[in-house]
């Protein structure tokens, strides 16, 4: 099965689930640091040599250094893994073991970049998240790197709230926790389908609601406010 | 559609982690998608190469104008490849007339600017709709989903042609020493041998081999996901399951 969900195991001994995120989502975050890079030179250009002459540019020369090389690896480690464009996106940088970037390896993935950037804008890096599994470009793969999604911050009281209400119902038989979740995503996603294909998933179902058509949908409904814990 | 069949993991995703479904798909059967490819292709680039003495750059825009086409050649593999099926070199031989009856036509004139074609490419080519289902459809599909397949499109023309300027790169830095100047001077020159139209334009038809198939199936991967949001498809595998499960232990006790 294709997916682009992985496995990791922690050193603590734990999985956890990654979804990796690839070259066009990582486009797009790169695109939104490089205009914020690009906004901060465009400012200090500017001002700096007005204020201060000769000595105003040096500046402007050192901060244009300082930011292309420290801009990421300060964000990645001081701000769980993202860069603002990153952040923007819902991505992060952590370690392929799970573990959230340190200095060293945010360092390395960051100044490796100039060879990833050869021979002309990141050619590389784009061939080299083309061809690996985990889109790791080479800075990635010396660092020891990976770039997933953050999951989604919890909703907390909103946590399905878009549920149709209906009295609860506990299912006639046990179910495992994936069945549990297509049944509650059944119920939440019902407003998304059309009515026939909604009947036509609910008829799928009968042997669980022992019931039919608009019966069973309701059932189901019913199931999936119980499986939420409404009782 | 057998959806029980197919080789990848069913869930909603969002815009952007299905564009990476897609990049894995086009990354996992890239072997017999590059057989059918240039079997089929490369024939055709290199005879476009006879206008190379007429003009290099009409060349060039010729080979962008007939994206459309490849992009049937991929889907093609990639929708045999989603339900376990590995298509030959002869298999697509014999699928080469049924391409015309999927708007080629219109993709190569009209539609050609159309930046969502490969997320709109599946409805024309494997449910084989036209005419005013055709529309409804895509109106359907496109909801919500449109802007991302755009935004995928300018992405992929980025990298596009930054493969392309690499690879040019690369002949100009691995040149002998002796004539590296010429070798760039020449690369740069309207007025240029023969030889150079003919190398940069094969270097910018390997980077539309590149690029191409990861867009056209992250354009697929869009299509999927769309259709799993809103006919349920990982909620009916699961219900089969459930389904199966109590029949199966209603079964047992019955015996």
């Amino acid at each position: 099965m294709l997916d682009t969900r992985r496995a990791i195991e922690v050193p603590e001994g734990v999985t956890l689930d990654v979804r990796i995120a690839g070259l066009v989502v990582r486009f797009f975050a790169w695109n939104i640091d490089f205009l914020i890079r690009g906004a901060i030179y465009m400012v200090l250009a500017m001002s700096l040599p007005n204020l201060m002459g000769r000595f105003g540019l040096g500046i402007f020369l050192i901060a244009i250094f300082m930011l292309e090389w420290f801009y990421p690896v300060l964000f990645e480690v001081f701000n769980r893994g993202a860069t603002p464009g990153k952040r923007v996106m819902g991505i992060a940088v952590v370690q392929d073991n799970g573990v959230p970037v340190g200095w060293s390896a945010s360092v390395t993935r960051n100044l490796l970049r100039f060879a990833d950037f050869l021979p002309v804008f990141y050619g590389f890096g784009i061939a080299s998240m083309l061809i690996n599994r985990d889109f790791k470009r080479l800075g990635d793969l010396a660092a020891g790197t990976i770039v997933v999604y953050r999951s989604a911050p919890d909703k907390g009281s909103e946590l399905h709230a878009d549920l149709p209400l209906e009295s609860p119902l506990p299912p006639l038989y046990p179910l495992t926790l994936e069945q549990q979740r297509a049944v509650i995503a059944f119920a939440e996603r019902a407003s998304m389908l059309t009515p026939e294909r909604t009947l036509e998933l609910a008829n799928i179902a009968a042997p669980l609601t022992q019931a039919t058509n608009d019966t069973a949908v309701k059932r189901l409904f019913a199931i999936a406010n119980w499986l939420v814990g409404r009782r | 559609m057998q959806i029980n069949q197919l080789a990848v993991a069913l869930r909603p995703r969002n815009a952007h982690e299905a564009i990476d479904l897609g990049f894995m798909l086009a990354r996992a059967y890239w072997k017999s998608l590059y057989m059918i490819w240039f079997t089929l292709l490369l024939p055709l680039v290199i005879l476009l190469q006879f206008l190379e003495a007429y003009n290099a750059w009409i060349v060039a825009v010729i080979i962008w104008w007939f994206k459309p086409l490849y992009d049937r050649v991929a889907l093609f593999v990639y929708g045999r490849q989603v339900f376990g099926e590995t298509p030959t070199v002869r298999d697509a031989w014999r699928a080469i007339p049924g391409f015309f009856r999927t708007g080629l036509i219109a993709a190569l004139t009209y539609r050609r600017i159309d930046l969502a074609r490969s997320f709109n490419l599946p409805i024309f080519q494997l449910e084989g709709l036209r005419g005013a289902t055709r529309r409804a459809r895509q109106k359907i599909l496109n909801k919500n989903t449109r802007p991302k397949a755009v935004w995928l499109a300018i992405a992929c023309i980025h990298f596009e042609s930054i493969l392309a300027f690499s690879l040019i790169a690369i002949v100009y830095l691995m040149a002998p020493h002796t004539v590296q100047q010429q070798v760039g001077e020449m690369l740069l020159d309207n007025n240029a041998p023969l030889w150079v139209g003919l190398l940069t334009n094969m270097l910018y038809f390997m980077a539309i081999s590149i690029v191409e198939p990861f867009y056209v199936a992250a354009g697929f991967a869009l299509y999927l996901n769309r259709r799993t949001q809103i006919e349920g498809w990982d909620i009916e595998l699961v219900f089969h399951d459930i389904a199966g499960n109590i029949r199966s232990s209603e079964a047992s006790e019955a015996a």
